[in-house]
């Protein structure tokens, strides 16, 4: 009963975790299904996200939870600007420059936060940290809750904009088939600086929510940067609803490796789970799935 | 048929400076310091020229090549440290073993179309710092290994000036661009160019681009290792943090873009220019500045994708076929 009880509460915090691992992914999956482009600056983006909570918490004394709408507009601004001046040029290079494109900026992005905030770890300070939720037994940390309750609400407004908005339309219509987009009078310049946008800003907002848990460093992206191609690469490149379910699915798997390893491991399983499914992936496994569940849906 | 010289002599000439000024190094340039800097240059233009043998020859990014780098590291000071063992014996070891990890990381990836290569090596990155943190008993854990002082000697690579290291590290630099001229002018070196022009044609032309990707790879990451094995009894330590390090993978990709990936002495050029500015600004800046060094890394390669893709050595090659009228 005890074992069940700790195998259940780890679930629990997997999902909580889980969610937010989709929240930080999703941008990264957007991004690539829109322009066919990977953002290994994504980790960057999501530290950014971090300082500007951090810097609001501190010199405002404002909440990072409710600044985090703000983070995200601002972060949409930002990478609209970076769309535009970097990834624009190189939209049609090969790959190797895109790769290199975005590393750079990660770069630059990580060293900028150094230069100005030097290379320590600092966190802030809410008044819900020691706070715990109970349900059925279980135990949750507030600041997770409330992580995952933001996470699930953007998952919802971002589904609301892709599906029935017209420009969430035209930007699934451009993910599709580009030339036939630009065919139906969809400019795909324009469709690339909102998605771009809306990837950073998605990911700004989560490095907002995340903070009243976790501590913030200039190059605290790269911890992030297993975790988010392995929720992408797992829910299939480009698939917002795979990343989704894949986050989900890395939170509960590291979360339950902590009932075996020690929790500085707990990034290992993650890695083999994301070497697995490449395998899988290169035998053509998961394709065979999809489309077997696909049939299925049709008989 | 690419690169035929101006003439066989003059060429030949030029390679003779070129080794001359390398090998007389430490009689021109007096100070130790120099020489040390020295030795970094040839040991990362080495493993830079190992890189651009996948990374440039076929554009396939690795973002991972440090795990070679340090598989190769840590083969030699735990041979040294732990084992009491010669460092020449790590070096085999090494190679080994990087070319085990590159296999397991071709094996999926290069049946793949894509992004999964440059994603699947930026992942391997904190895995193996995590395993050179925590398998203490290998590795030392988080303080790393130290190589006791052992008599100097050819046998443990300890000497009491730099000086002969950098001949050793000057020799592996040269067998290295040796072996990336031969690949480049191999039929293996046409078919890494063809995939890296188009993959899809490539493939009707009858290119086993899996098979060609493949071969690339275990050379460059055995080149990776022996550099990196040589770094470790340079060094005479390593932990986790200079294994490991994404500075390394860094330097690796731009010393090549800056000098020209697509020539076989493009990396090394590039590991030239930028490691003795490198040493220079680091010297200059410190604290937070220390930072805007690394900033200019970051600036210098989206200028040099946007603006100059083909480094230093795209330049040059123009300026030399306005001289010349040939094609370098």
């Amino acid at each position: 009963m005890d074992i069940l009880n700790h195998v259940a509460q780890s679930v629990a915090n997997g999902l909580l975790i889980g969610s937010v691992y989709a929240l930080i992914s999703v941008g990264l999956t957007l991004i690539f299904g829109v322009m066919n482009i990977v953002n290994f600056a994504h980790g960057e983006f999501l530290m950014v996200g971090m300082f500007g909570a951090y810097f609001a918490s501190t010199a405002f004394g404002l909440d990072p939870l409710w600044i985090a709408p703000l983070i995200g507009i601002a972060g949409f601004l930002l990478g609209a600007l970076v769309e535009r001046t970097i990834i624009e040029p190189i939209i049609k290079a090969p790959q190797s420059a895109q790769i290199i494109a975005t590393v750079g900026l990660g770069i630059i992005l990580a060293n900028g936060a150094a230069a100005i905030f030097g290379n320590n770890f600092l966190s802030v300070k809410t008044p819900y940290q020691g706070e715990t939720f109970s349900l059925f037994g279980l135990h949750f940390a507030a600041t997770f809750v409330y992580a995952a309750a933001y996470a699930v609400v953007m998952a919802v407004l971002l589904a609301l904009f892709l599906n029935k908005t017209r420009f969430g339309k035209a930007m699934r219509a451009t993910a599709q088939n580009r030339g036939a987009a630009q065919l139906l009078g969809i400019d795909p310049k324009r469709m690339y600086m909102v998605a771009f946008g809306l990837g950073v800003a998605l990911v700004t907002l989560a490095g907002s929510v995340i903070l009243p848990y976790t501590l913030v460093y200039p190059f605290i992206g790269q911890q992030y940067v297993l975790i988010m191609f392995t929720v992408v690469v797992l829910g299939g490149l480009g698939s917002i609803r795979g990343a989704i379910i894949a986050g989900l699915v890395v939170g509960v798997i590291q979360s339950l490796s902590t009932l075996l390893l020690p929790s500085e491991l707990q990034n290992l399983p993650v890695f083999i789970v994301f070497f697995i499914a490449l395998v899988l992936i290169s035998g053509g496994v998961l394709s065979r799935v999809r489309n077997a569940s696909v049939k299925l849906k049709r008989s | 048929m690419r690169s035929l010289p101006t003439s066989r002599p003059w060429r030949i000439a030029f390679y003779l400076v070129a080794l001359a000024a390398l090998f007389l190094a430490p009689v021109y340039l007096q100070s130790s310091y120099s020489v040390r800097i020295l030795v970094l240059v040839c040991l990362f233009g080495a493993a830079s020229t190992g890189w651009n043998l996948i990374g440039g020859y076929a554009n396939q990014i690795s973002l991972g090549h440090t795990v070679f780098f340090g598989i190769g590291a840590y083969a030699t000071v735990i041979f040294q440290g732990t084992l009491g063992l010669s460092p020449w014996l790590a070096i085999p070891t090494g190679i080994v073993l990087a070319v085990i990890v590159a296999l397991l990381i071709g094996w999926p990836t290069f049946q793949l179309s894509g992004h999964y290569f440059a994603l699947a090596t930026l992942a391997l990155l904190p895995v193996f710092h995590i395993i050179a943190t925590y398998w203490e008993d290998l590795t030392g854990g988080s303080v790393g290994i130290s190589v006791p002082i052992l008599p100097s000697g050819l046998d443990t690579l300890q000497f009491d000036t730099p000086t002969p290291f950098f001949y050793i590290a000057a020799v592996l630099l040269v067998l290295v661009m040796i072996l990336a001229r031969w690949v480049r002018q191999s039929v293996l070196g046409l078919q890494l160019d063809a995939i890296r022009l188009n993959p899809q044609a490539s493939t009707l032309a009858g290119v086993n681009q899996f098979r060609a990707k493949m071969k690339a790879l275990v050379m460059s990451a055995a080149v990776v290792a022996v550099a990196g094995s040589l770094y470790g009894a340079f060094l005479q330590f390593m932990d986790p943090d200079t294994a490991f390090s994404w500075n390394t993978t860094l330097n690796l990709v731009l010393f090549a873009m800056v000098g020209g990936v697509r020539f076989w002495w493009g990396p090394a050029l590039g590991a030239l220019i930028l490691i003795p500015f490198g040493e220079f600004a680091s010297a200059q800046l410190t604290g937070n500045l220390a930072a805007l060094g690394q900033l200019a890394y970051g600036v210098l390669l989206i200028l040099l994708v946007l603006f100059q893709p083909r480094g230093i050595g795209g330049l040059f090659s123009i300026v030399w076929q306005k001289a010349t009228g040939r094609k370098l």
